[in-house]
């Protein structure tokens, strides 16, 4: 395969990806409420992952997304019902897509049986079955279905209509190795096909390029294909050449979202409705009044978008990185001149550095993504969890909108789909149960999602059982995490199941005893440095919250002095800082102190004990204190000796080269070049609290 | 750049170039394809919870690299580092950057790997977990550094117990 090919197959799967994701949406959509909106979102999706896999030689993928799209097609003109059962199949014939998208992509087959049954319970339900081209459907070649063919199902009512196309080839056109005669061929092989030409656009004999084609075609085509055939002609040009098509008025009684759109008015570039097969539609649950359906329509009006490599955003990200770095060493420079004889250009630093910032926003958001790439997801797998476990959950998801590192996108579907698994599984009763409590039989899945500041927030939150505290502290006293008899707070037993090696399971279920712990959830959203709390109420239920940056790249961060170390802590991390009155500290033994803060008593964790930091200040009273948010709530007072100042830093991974350190979450270079080490306040936490939890066990288990 | 490590000829294999180093009175080698630079001391910022002999990170061209000292590796207790002394940024197989703390670099050197002696075992232990083997540099019987196992900070030595502070450099038993 030569290296084109593989580029075009590679990005094919990524937009395997977000038709994918697409495609869950708008069943996720259909499940609900029947809606026009969704019905052609999943057909134009399903029809794409069609095109691609046929263009590619995929062919089972290309055979099955036939039968899928022809069922999609006689749901879309009506020709068949959106029952319950017709639901239950787009979820199969969805999940059953990623299955194969997977299998040509990995090589990993899709099941057979399962594989057979839905593309069988398909190509019935699109009234393939009975036809007598059976066969030939089932050698279906999209390349030559592509030119010819028309759905089985519509064929005996198409008849000839009349398009008219405005062809207008891009600058970039013949440069990408399109050829217009290409464009003409496509379309002839669909009917007969007149041209205009329209040579307005060609400039002066000198200023001719031979690699721009300035001509431009009002082209008239007569054929019975139906829209979406003569529409994928434009797929080919991509957005390299206006290609607009006016869509005939007579023989589709009601014109279908796809004609409208690229005949709309309020739509006249085609670039942008080339874009919009591509873009995920919006949930058009809410969709029920007309006025409701304009402000749906207007938010899809999709904006160009252009496909970039990440390779590329990375080189940008860390280009702004460095800036951010020259920077700070620039500022640290300027820190020791006169003020008032340097004043311009102190005022050009201020500029700069009100620059870079908004820089590194646009650079952070070029790289978000809607976590609705991955939220799309877990309706399916609710509805699976439903199934084996036979209790009912309603799913609510909101916030799907909010954006976030394309990374953190990307790694949050495992963490979170364990979190749903878990919910379900331990949190949520039977649905006797529940309602012996008093509650609806239905329990309730609470997905959400929203920014606060540089943070993104996202809670699943259940109305089931809660915490069972007394089995959880139990397990974890036989596995030895906990000493018997250690008194704990109800939020330290919460914090248990997040210990490596704890599973509440009594019986390893196919849902939850896989081996993936709540540890493994804990340390994979650490990685990306966020944080995962919990909070339970006896038969209310439980709420965990994960706190994610919404840039890896850049954070900010206050820098701190201890001894002559420098360490950083996330703005977000930090409530206050204090530099304490005698009163409010309470000295106990072995050197350790309390501080009394707002009605409460806060652990003071001394950074330079902690550390082993050379010539840090001992007497908390001569120190600055900064209590920050740890893990569970729970409130730490850090005792350095002055704090620096506020400033976004750039995070390096000390993984790469060495490894995760305890307490860390990474490093950062300082305007003088110099690393500094950016602390993790809920793991600096935790391994606090585990070091006391030992300290009442007989045997610590840890140097 | 991977050398071919196997030759069946001895007589005709071809020679690898070494960069020798020292550490206290003795000299050691590391295979040139592994070195990828050298540097000066200077105090790296110190990461805790970490042994003895990670004596800190540095900035290299915006990356975060760990510097090791090899006396304190080698079981001889910490280097008194001052500016004079050398840090050997290596890259392991697994692709880790680590910058070696050693008192001075001193030659480059050829020898051919292929009659590179093993080190026979001393009363039965992996007691000289560091040294890939020795070879024969001008008269002079040289050990030839085990790069990956000596960036693999779990690997205890003879002098330091990892975990903390508070092993300190006692000597080797």
């Amino acid at each position: 395969m030569s290296s084109e090919e593989e580029d075009l197959q590679r990005i094919f799967f990524l937009e395997c990806e977000e038709l994918l994701a697409s495609a869950e949406q708008s069943v996720e959509t259909l499940k609900d409420a029947a809606s026009d909106a969704a019905i052609n979102a999943l057909f134009r999706a399903v029809h794409s992952i069609k095109g691609g896999a046929g263009a590619f030689g995929m062919d089972r993928l290309a055979k099955f997304a036939h039968a899928f799209e022809s069922f999609m097609d006689l749901l879309r003109k009506g020709k068949a019902a959106l029952d319950p059962k017709a639901v239950d199949l787009l979820f199969d014939g969805v999940d059953m897509l990623r299955l194969l998208v997977d299998e040509s992509q990995n090589g990993t087959p899709a099941p057979a049986e399962r594989y057979a049954a839905t593309f069988a319970a398909l190509r019935a339900a699109a009234g393939l079955e009975e036809a007598p081209a059976a066969e030939a459907a089932a050698d279906f070649d999209p390349m030559a279905a592509f030119a010819a063919a028309t759905p089985a199902a519509e064929a005996p009512a198409a008849a000839a209509a009349t398009y008219r196309i405005r062809f207008a080839p891009g600058p970039n056109f013949i440069k990408a190795g399109l050829d217009p005669l290409r464009i003409f061929a496509a379309l002839k092989a669909m009917g007969s096909l007149s041209a205009e030409i329209d040579a307005s656009a060609v400039p002066a004999f000198a200023e001719l390029d031979p690699e721009i084609c300035c001509y431009r075609w009002n082209l008239t085509l007569e054929s019975a294909a139906p829209f979406a055939d003569i529409d994928e002609v434009r797929e080919m040009i991509d957005d390299l050449a206006q290609f607009e098509i006016e869509a005939p008025a007579a023989p589709e009684p009601a014109p279908d979202a796809l004609s409208s759109e690229a005949s709309a008015p309020e739509a006249p570039m085609p670039e942008s409705a080339a874009t919009q097969a591509a873009a995920p539609p919006k949930s058009a649950t809410q969709a029920a009044t007309p006025a409701a359906a304009a402000a749906e329509a207007k938010r899809d009006k999709p904006v160009a978008t252009v496909r970039v490599d990440v390779p590329k955003l990375e080189r940008l990200g860390n280009m702004v990185g460095e800036l951010i770095i020259t920077q700070a060493f620039l500022a640290r420079q300027a820190a020791s001149l006169d003020a008032e004889t340097y004043r311009p250009l102190f005022r050009a630093l201020d500029d700069m550095s009100q620059h870079i910032r908004d820089l590194a926003d646009a650079a952070t958001a070029i790289r978000a993504q809607p976590l609705k790439v991955v939220f799309s997801r877990f309706g399916a797998i609710v509805r699976d969890l439903e199934k084996s476990t036979g209790k009912r959950v309603r799913l609510e998801v909101e916030g799907e909108a909010t954006e976030i590192d394309k990374t953190v996108v990307e790694r949050l579907s495992e963490p979170l789909t364990h979190l749903i698994r878990n919910s379900i599984d331990h949190g949520i009763e039977s649905p006797e149960k529940r309602e012996a409590a008093g509650k609806d039989p239905v329990g309730q899945l609470r997905l959400r999602a929203e920014q606060r500041g540089s943070q993104v927030v996202i809670e699943l939150a259940d109305d089931g059982a809660g915490v069972n505290r007394e089995r959880v502290l139990a397990k974890a006293i036989e596995r030895g995490l906990v000493a018997p008899g250690a008194a704990l707070s109800d939020e330290e037993i919460d914090e248990l199941i997040f210990l490596p090696g704890f599973s509440t399971a009594d019986t390893v279920t196919s849902v939850s005893g896989r081996g993936v712990g709540m540890d493994a959830v804990r340390a994979t959203i650490g990685e990306m440095s966020g944080r995962v709390a919990l909070s339970s109420r006896p038969g209310k239920g439980t709420v965990f919250s994960l706190y994610l940056p919404l840039s890896l790249a850049v954070l900010d961060a206050m820098a701190m002095l201890v001894g002559r170390q420098n360490y950083l802590v996330p703005i977000g991390d930090i409530v206050e800082s204090l530099r304490p009155a005698e009163a409010a500290i309470v000295r106990l033994d072995r050197g350790r102190a309390m501080l009394a803060w707002r009605g409460a008593m806060l652990r003071i964790l001394s950074l330079g004990e902690e550390f082993g930091v050379a010539g840090a200040i001992d007497d908390p009273t001569r120190c600055i204190l900064v209590v920050v948010r740890a893990a569970q709530g729970e409130m730490l007072a850090l005792q350095v000796d002055d704090l620096i100042g506020q400033e976004p830093v750039v995070v390096k991974s000390l993984e790469k080269n060495f490894r995760k350190v305890p307490g860390i979450s990474g490093a950062t270079i300082l305007g003088d070049g110099r690393p500094a080490l950016i602390l993790d306040p809920p793991s600096l936490g935790s391994a606090s609290a585990r070091r006391r939890r030992l300290e009442t066990a007989a045997e610590p288990t840890e140097a | 750049m991977e050398q071919p490590r196997k030759t069946a000829v001895a007589s005709e294999a071809p020679e690898t170039q070494f960069v020798s180093f020292e550490v206290g009175a003795d000299t050691f080698l590391i295979p040139i394809e592994k070195v990828v630079e050298f540097r000066t001391w200077s105090e790296p910022t110190a990461v805790p919870h970490t042994p003895d002999f990670v004596r800190g990170i540095v900035n290299i061209r915006g990356e975060i690299v760990p510097i090791y000292d090899v006396a304190a590796r080698l079981g001889r207790g910490l280097t008194n580092a001052a500016a004079r002394h050398v840090v050997v940024i290596v890259r392991s197989e697994d692709g880790r950057s680590v910058g070696l703390l050693v008192d001075s670099v001193t030659d480059i050197v050829n020898a051919r790997t292929a009659d590179m002696a093993p080190i026979p075992r001393i009363e039965g232990g992996d007691a000289t977990p560091f040294m890939r083997g020795v070879v024969f540099v001008e008269a002079r019987i040289l050990g030839v550094t085990d790069v990956d196992r000596l960036v693999q900070e779990t690997l205890p030595d003879g002098a330091l117990q990892m975990g903390d502070e508070s092993a300190g450099a006692s000597a080797p038993q």
